[in-house]
This record gives C-alpha cells, structure tokens and sequence, in this order.
C-alpha cells in the first residue's frame, strides 16, 4: 500500500516537473504565432492568430489553462494539421511499440545464446574474437550503422528498401539497426551473470550429483542469469526511444520518433508536449512493470525491507 | 598503473586517434587547401585523390576533408565543453546532496533517480528546436544540462560511503568546512569512477551532437558538421558514396576508440 503511494506520488512529480518545463520553454522561445500565419502575414493577421491561440495572455495564465487542459488529456490541436495533437500521437504510437517489439525480440534470441555461450568457459580464438566484437560494437553509434547498412543492403545490393513501413522486408533493416545497440550490453550482462553462476555452490552441487552440462547450463545457470539480465531488459526498453528518434527518422518510419523530429522542425509545440507526456508516461510504465517482473520473478526481492533496492 | 592502462592495446589506440585529431586540428589547414563553405560545382562529386581532393568533394563541389576537419572542431568542442559541463554541475550537485540530510539532498535524489530512467536525449531535441537550434552555444547547453545527472548519481552514491571513511570523519571532527572537506578529501577518492565516465561521457556526446546534426536541430544548415555531412550523403549514396564513408569513419573511429579506452581504464579502476 505505502508502496502504491509512492509510486503515485512519484508518477505525479515526473509529470508536474516534465510539462511545466517544456511550457516555460516552448512560450520563452520564439513567437509562434509567425511560424503559424506564415513570415508574410500582415500585424492584424498576426494579432488575430495569438487571440485565437491564447498567445496575447499573460505567462502564467497560459500555464493555468495549460494545466486545467492537461487534466483532461486536451493538449490543444496541432499547429501543422489542425488535427488534436494527443490523437496524432497515439496514432504513430502502435508502430513504434511494432518496432520496439521486434528489436527486442531479435536483441533477446541474438543475445541469450551467446551470452550463455561466452559464459560457459574462458578462453579460446572464438570467444577472443566474439569479445574483440563486442567491445567495438559497444561504442559503436547505432545511427551511423544503420546508414552503412542502408548503403550496403538498400543502395548497393538492393536487397531491402531503403525506407517505408510495408511489409517484412522493409522491417529488416530498422530492425537490425535498433537491436544493434541493445545487444551487446544485454549480452555481456548474461555473460558475467552466467560466468558468476557457473562459480556457485548450487552449479558445484548440481554437477556433484552427476546432471549433465545441457541441464547445468539450462536448468541451473541460465535462469539465475537472465533474472539479472531481466533489469537489462526493461531498462533498455525505456531507452530504446533515444534510439527511435534517429533510426525512425532514417527509415521513414511513420512511429512517435520521427513524428517528434518533424514536429520540433515545424514549431508544433502541441504535438511535442503530447509526444514528451506519452513518452514519460511510457518510460515510467515500464520501469514500473520492470520492477513488479522481478520482484515476481525473484522471491529474495519480497518481503519488508527488500523491496526497490533504491540507489544508494 | 598508469603505465598498464596506456600500453595495452585499446588505449594505444585511442591515443593514436586523438594524436590523429590533434594533428588535424593543428596542421589541417596546411594540409586542405580548401575552404568548408567553397561552392564550385564544376567539381561536383569529384572523386577522392582528384584535384587536390583527398576525399573528395560533396553535391556542390566543397571540399569532403575540408568539411570533415571544420566538423572536427565542431564536434569535439561540443563534446568537451558539454562534457565539462555536465560533470562540474553533476559531481557539484552529487556531493553536496550526499552531504546534505536536508531538503537538498532529499530533492537531489529523486531528481537523479528520475532521470535515470528519463530518455535525455528526447528532451534535449525537443529543448534544443524550441530554444532555437542554430547556434553551437545552445547545442553544448542543452547537452550539459541535460546530462549532468549521469555525473551526481555517482558522485551521490561514492561521496556517501566516502563520507563514512574514518579519515573524512576526523576532518569533520576538526571542524572543517563543507566545501572543503568535499574538495580535499572526498573529491580525490572519486576520481578514478568520475574519470571513467568523463571517457563514456565524451563519446556519447560527440555521437548526440552528430545525430542531432543529422536531424537538422544542431548544427545550422550548410554549417559544415559530421551529422549534417551524413545527412546530405543520403541522396547520394549511389554516386558518392565517399560523402558517407569520411564523416561515418570519423565519427566510428573517435567514438569506438574512446569506448575501448573507456573499458580499459575500468577494468583497471575496477
């Protein structure tokens, strides 16, 4: 229950502090009301832009109206299109969750094998080189990659297209690029964990006893390692946005981040006040789910006291 | 120590690269005859080693090493000035929040604890095209300021267990000041973390100021940097495909070599 309530009172704290930044600084900047009537409009023109849009009231009053509207989900229509700003949000949401989904997907089937496999031994030319690509691949910027692969499998081979969002083809390269920067951390993670386990009382029993590797590695090593690995997981989903914004933008991918790079260049301000809530919302569901998974997962994070874990 | 760390192989090459750098930064414009923003479309798409085009030139004829050595400014500038900010206000910040019992450092940790799981980067694209994208200052603010949390979070959690060493009680005892206790005896012991992240640090921002380039919202249009080179190669992949490869080698070579020295230097701070 106090549990419950800290978790609101969190939630409602993210929120107030987020939108009341982004107000003051999208009113601070520059004047709207010209990106909205056009650099020709006449001063009457403009004058009846900002009646219309609020824009001749005072700071904090534009702020009370934002925030009576917030409470009701209205964040006003978009300066582009007319359309309402909250609605066009949610319409690119489902793609980017497709793409989200997909990366994760690739990122956990490419990443739980070979984590398992690097933490079985030490040693050996493979894992040598599997680590040599691991370390590069780790630094490497994931935007840059996805522009190589684009010149590579869409200019030069023509294999895949280069841009769009119809069919599985066109899903191939985003896909990739995306899982590109989630892999290798998830991978060293399960590999350190796997290694730790492979040293465990448990693992010496379990191979005491006569179980052959097959049921040490999947039986005994390999659910302790994913636990671990399982805040890798939703930590990289809520930061696999950071990700989207370039690689949508790359691919055309009509998803929330390539919405938010278009909405920034046009002065949209509704569209990018919506696009940060839902972001934040999203982030915050999903270090809350993180939590509730391994708490359920992982009985030793029940219990008073245990819970959270906190930072220091 | 020292020793270990700069002779192994990952840190070799970084230091090779930044030697690279700082070569170009000095001798470059003894090296490229041409100037960044020098349209001659009579030499459009001119292939690398032609006419005194090392890597050739772009879509209207300028000069691609030209180009590339002007975004090297850029790009390490905005890096270290965005770095130095972010870690001056971060460990600030991080060490007097794990002094402080008070409001501060109540307030502290849950605005770190926050960010942690905030994507900056979104923030800061939708900061940096509302405040006005077309200068370098407001590009290194907005990185600095956005990012600092990464510095507090572990000046907070080091400084607190530092704070509990008997050496720091016994200053305290003596009456020392806040400042200087954090300075003199909490401060030293975190360098070995502290500069660890400053390598990370450095090469997550040179990657943010190039994507935030390649979007249109960093550097100004025509102002040569690697992220709008990139972004201008698209149309021209087929043709010139050089316009690519300079700004993604740069770019590659600069973030992954400070990755691999940034390892290095953990595994032997660890």
């Amino acid at each position: 229950m106090v549990r419950l309530l800290t978790w609101v009172r969190d939630f409602a704290f993210l929120l107030v502090a987020t939108m009341t930044v982004l107000f003051f600084l999208v009113r601070l900047a520059g004047d709207p009301a010209i990106m909205l009537a056009g650099p020709d409009a006449t001063p009457a023109q403009l004058d009846a832009v900002r009646h219309a849009y609020g824009f001749d009231r005072g700071l904090f009053e534009q702020y009370l109206i934002f925030a009576l509207h917030l409470l009701r989900l209205d964040f006003g229509a978009s300066l582009v299109d007319g359309t309402p700003a909250l609605a066009k949000v949610l319409e690119t949401f489902p793609a980017s969750l497709y793409l989200a989904v997909m990366a994760m997907g690739l990122n956990l089937a490419v990443s739980i094998p070979v984590g398992a496999w690097l933490g079985q031994a030490q040693g050996g030319a493979a894992r040598r080189v599997a680590h040599g690509i691991l370390s590069v691949m780790q630094g490497f910027p994931g935007f840059v990659l996805a522009l190589l692969l684009v010149n590579v499998f869409a200019v030069g081979l023509e294999w895949l297209p280069a841009v769009g969002y119809a069919g599985p083809a066109s899903w191939v390269l985003p896909v990739i690029s995306v899982a590109s920067f989630l892999a290798p951390k998830l991978i060293r993670v399960i590999e350190a964990n796997a290694t730790a386990a492979y040293r465990s009382h448990y693992v010496r029993t379990a191979v005491a006893i006569g179980a052959g590797p097959r049921t040490i590695l999947w039986r005994h090593v390999m659910p302790n390692a994913l636990l671990g690995a399982a805040a890798v997981v939703g930590a990289e989903f809520a930061f696999m946005v950071t990700g989207l914004v370039v690689i949508e933008t790359i691919f055309a991918w009509p998803g929330i981040g390539w919405l938010l790079v278009r909405s920034t260049l046009n002065l949209d301000f509704p569209v990018v006040q919506a696009i940060v809530f839902i972001i934040v919302i999203a982030v915050f569901l999903t270090n809350a789910a993180t939590e509730a998974v391994q708490v359920r997962l992982d009985p030793r994070l029940r219990g008073p006291g245990a819970a959270g874990g906190g930072h220091g | 120590m020292a020793e270990r760390i700069l002779t192994s192989g990952k840190s070799l090459l970084f230091l090779i690269v930044l030697g690279l750098c700082l070569l170009a930064l000095l001798a470059g414009p003894y090296l490229v005859a041409f100037d960044p923003g020098l349209i001659n479309l009579s030499r459009r798409f001119a292939a690398p080693f032609t006419d005194g085009h090392w890597l050739g030139a772009d879509q209207l004829g300028r000069d691609v090493a030209a180009r590339l050595l002007a975004g090297l400014y850029r790009s390490l500038g905005t890096a270290l000035a965005a770095t130095a900010i972010a870690f001056c206000i971060g460990t600030a910040l991080g060490l007097l929040a794990a002094r402080s019992t008070s409001l501060l450092g109540a307030f502290m940790r849950q605005l770190t604890s926050f960010t942690q799981s905030f994507p900056v980067f979104v923030l800061a694209v939708s900061v940096i095209a509302i405040v006005g994208s077309n200068g370098f200052w407001s590009v290194v603010l907005t990185l600095g300021l956005a990012t600092w949390p990464v510095f507090a979070r572990v000046a907070y959690a080091e400084g607190r267990s530092l704070l509990k060493r008997e050496y720091v009680l016994a200053a305290e005892m003596m009456q020392m000041g806040t400042a200087r206790l954090l300075l003199r005896h909490v401060l030293p012991g975190l360098v070995p973390s502290l500069s660890v992240l400053v390598v990370f640090h450095f090469a997550d921002m040179i990657i943010a100021e190039s994507a935030l380039s390649f979007l249109g919202i960093g550097a100004p249009l025509g102002a040569p940097s690697w992220g709008g080179m990139l972004n201008e190669s698209r149309a021209y992949m087929l043709v010139a495909p050089w316009m690519l490869l300079a700004p993604a080698g740069a770019i590659i070579l600069l973030v992954v070599s400070a990755h691999l020295f940034g390892q290095k230097l953990r595994e032997a701070t660890a």
